[in-house]
């Protein structure tokens, strides 16, 4: 059964009484209510660090509602066509699948979700871990070895932001580009936990690069915008699944060598 | 090509804990994952001994600055010198003119706390040490506690207890048990250390004190050790301790490079909250389910039965039975069953040994037994629930 949806917002929920309310006119994510350890929920999504991309500026999405959990929407606007679908699963894991053809060249950007694990207050505590050899530094691919930017442990964002040379004066946070291991296959990109509350957001995505952004009182970790030359069609899937941390597998003293992509 | 001289380091750290071990393997993580080389010098036995250190050849030292004898002794070091060390309060309290790494000790009892908190509790006290000069974290914890107690306007029982020592031993328990029966029950107790808490959980068993339904008890440190001597899992706050190492060789590493950090103060949070059943609070529990509960979480994998249960609590099995259903919804045998099942699932988890093995630690009667109640309870057999839980990272999203 499908029904067209109309209002100012869309909620998907699961059987764990997860909900994601999706904004059906921009495809943006509103809201992300998420059990903590003590099965509490709080909404974990704050205003998205960015506005939304302007690379469709005033575009009108439809919007079709596929079942509990899953919704579509389409755009179809100056020679481009996006299917946007959206599931959200059992597990917790938010599936985004991007579907783009275009007849011109083309340029799709998803605003990226802003998260607080802990559904408020700051994010310094907040715990990261990236599989990612190499970052960009003014365009150039630096490795992250022996800088604050080396995530492949898991560190906390506010202390590391303290590393001598890590925040250029006038910032308030991360703003760095990533290159991820692995090729093209769906793979686990990045892994934040709150260790207050014990929510955990996994991030698993197709493409070779991510974007990580944060302020005091939020992050976001998204890929870079899609670039589809005339006549190209491109897909993108990710991921974002929140659950709850499990103190054994985000041990801090496995071995140094990440293998997220197996 | 000449080869670059490695910078000669000393490892100042009593590496006999948890804690200082960590910090150590996150300096060597940090070095693994560079091309930095350093040559490490540590005691053998990984214990740390000052004297001579003054007139050590060396290029650069990381140290221990909770020890008050490496304070004095690096005061005036005319090496770079890293400090790794506990939080203060106070800006007094750290050394003057030393970069220092240090773990958030406010943040760590405010994790315990908040813990307790969301558990259900509603009075609270802090199990700490004797005031010593080898134990200012452990002061430094106790006034974080006090902080948080002011902030909510209760009253911070803190207790400090005796330094132990064997002789001493037996007063120390019952002081401790003194103090136990002292506070308004149910209540949350914070421990400055794993290995405190641990002596205390001691003191609950000897007193009779139901864990965690009249006395909930976190600690702090993670130590598997301290896991591993209580008969009920311990809570506790696990410290960014390998970050400290990895952010204490960094400094050191920029110092080496010239870098001039006097100032540096890096205050690294806890890495998160390991919570077991020392702190799994039910709060407005019937007393003789929260004394059952008591008796099954230490003896269910020792193969007791509903009998036993009820003979402990004194109570009529069928009148047990009632308080069960309306309480828990469920049996004291599956009670029983449950605990047996978690210890299963943890020891497969852990180690990788054999399934009949298991079978018999945690008190099923035989192996065909646990299969079954693996498959009726989680659709998969032992050896599969093993298996799955070993594999690396199961990545599928």
């Amino acid at each position: 059964m499908t029904m067209s949806v109309s209002s100012s917002s869309h909620t998907l929920s699961n059987s764990r009484g997860m909900r994601v309310q999706v904004n059906p006119h921009d495809a943006s994510l509103q809201a992300w209510w998420a059990p903590d350890r003590y099965g509490r929920l709080a909404d974990v999504l704050e205003h998205a660090m960015a506005a939304p991309a302007a690379e469709t500026p005033g575009a009108r999405w439809q919007c079709e509602a596929v079942s509990d959990a899953g919704l579509e929407l389409r755009l179809a606007q100056d020679g481009l066509c996006v299917r946007l679908r959206y599931r959200l699963e059992d597990n917790g894991g938010l599936h985004i699948d991007c579907e783009a053809v275009a007849i011109a060249p083309a340029r799709i950007g998803l605003a990226a979700p802003a998260f607080n694990l802990h559904g408020g207050g700051m994010v310094a505590d907040h715990v990261l871990r990236l599989a990612a050899d190499h970052y960009l530094q003014a365009a150039a691919v630096t490795e992250v070895a022996g800088s604050a930017f080396d995530f492949r442990q898991p560190a906390p964002l506010g202390a590391r932001l303290a590393w001598p040379g890590a925040q250029p004066a006038g910032t308030v946070g991360f703003d760095h580009g990533f290159c991820l291991a692995g090729d093209g296959l769906l793979r686990e990109a990045a892994r934040v936990a709150d260790p207050a509350s014990g929510r955990e957001l996994r991030f698993f995505t197709t493409q070779p690069r991510l974007r990580l952004q944060s302020d005091q009182h939020r992050f976001s970790l998204a890929t870079e915008a899609l670039e589809l030359p005339c006549g190209a069609a491109a897909r993108h899937t990710f991921v974002y699944r929140l659950g709850v941390q499990d103190i054994d597998a985000f041990d801090i003293s496995e071995s140094v060598s990440l293998s997220l992509n197996k | 090509m000449k080869m670059p001289t490695a910078h000669r380091i000393a490892l100042l750290f009593n590496g006999n804990k948890i804690y200082d071990r960590d910090i150590i393997a996150g300096i060597a993580a940090y070095l693994n994952t560079t091309r930095v080389s350093w040559d490490l010098f540590l005691e053998e036995d990984f214990r740390c001994r000052l004297p001579g250190i003054e007139r050590w050849q060396g290029d650069g030292i990381i140290a221990d600055f909770d020890d008050p004898a490496v304070c004095a002794a690096l005061a005036n070091s005319h090496l770079p010198v890293v400090a790794v060390g506990g939080s203060y309060a106070q800006d007094d309290g750290y050394p003057a003119g030393i970069p220092y790494v240090a773990t958030d000790n406010f943040k760590i009892v405010k994790l315990a706390y908040d813990h307790l908190v969301e558990a259900g509790l509603s009075r609270f006290a802090c199990f700490s040490l004797p005031e010593a000069d080898v134990n200012r974290w452990a002061q430094e914890r106790e006034t974080a506690f006090c902080a948080l107690m002011e902030r909510d306007h209760m009253r911070a029982d803190v207790y400090r207890g005796v330094a132990t020592s064997a002789p001493s031993w037996d007063e120390a328990v019952e002081q401790q048990i003194a103090w136990l029966n002292s506070l308004e029950k149910p209540v949350g107790i914070i421990a400055v250390s794993d290995a405190r808490a641990r002596q205390l959980l001691q003191a609950c068993m000897h007193a009779g004190i139901a864990v965690p339904e009249q006395v909930a008890l976190i600690g702090i440190d993670n130590d598997p050790l301290a896991r591993m001597l209580t008969r009920i899992p311990l809570s506790s706050v696990i410290q960014g301790a390998e970050e400290m190492g990895r952010t204490a060789a960094h400094l050191l590493h920029q110092m080496l490079n010239g870098a001039r950090l006097a100032g540096t103060r890096i205050l690294v949070p806890p890495a998160g909250l390991n919570v077991l059943a020392s702190t799994r609070h039910q709060p407005f529990q019937h007393p003789q389910v929260m004394q059952a509960r008591h008796f099954i979480r230490q003896y269910a994998c020792q193969g007791i039965k509903t009998e036993q249960v009820a003979d402990y609590v004194g109570v009529s099995r069928s009148t047990l039975e009632a308080h069960f259903r309306h309480e828990l919804g469920r049996s004291v045998h599956d009670e029983i069953l449950h605990f047996k099942l978690d210890a299963a699932k943890t020891l497969l988890t852990r180690e990788p040994g054999q399934v009949a093995d298991v079978a018999v630690r945690c008190g099923f009667t035989t192996v065909q037994y646990m299969h079954a109640v693996f498959k009726r309870e989680l659709g998969c057999t032992p050896r599969e629930f093993q298996l799955r839980s070993r594999s690396p990272q199961a990545a599928s999203p």
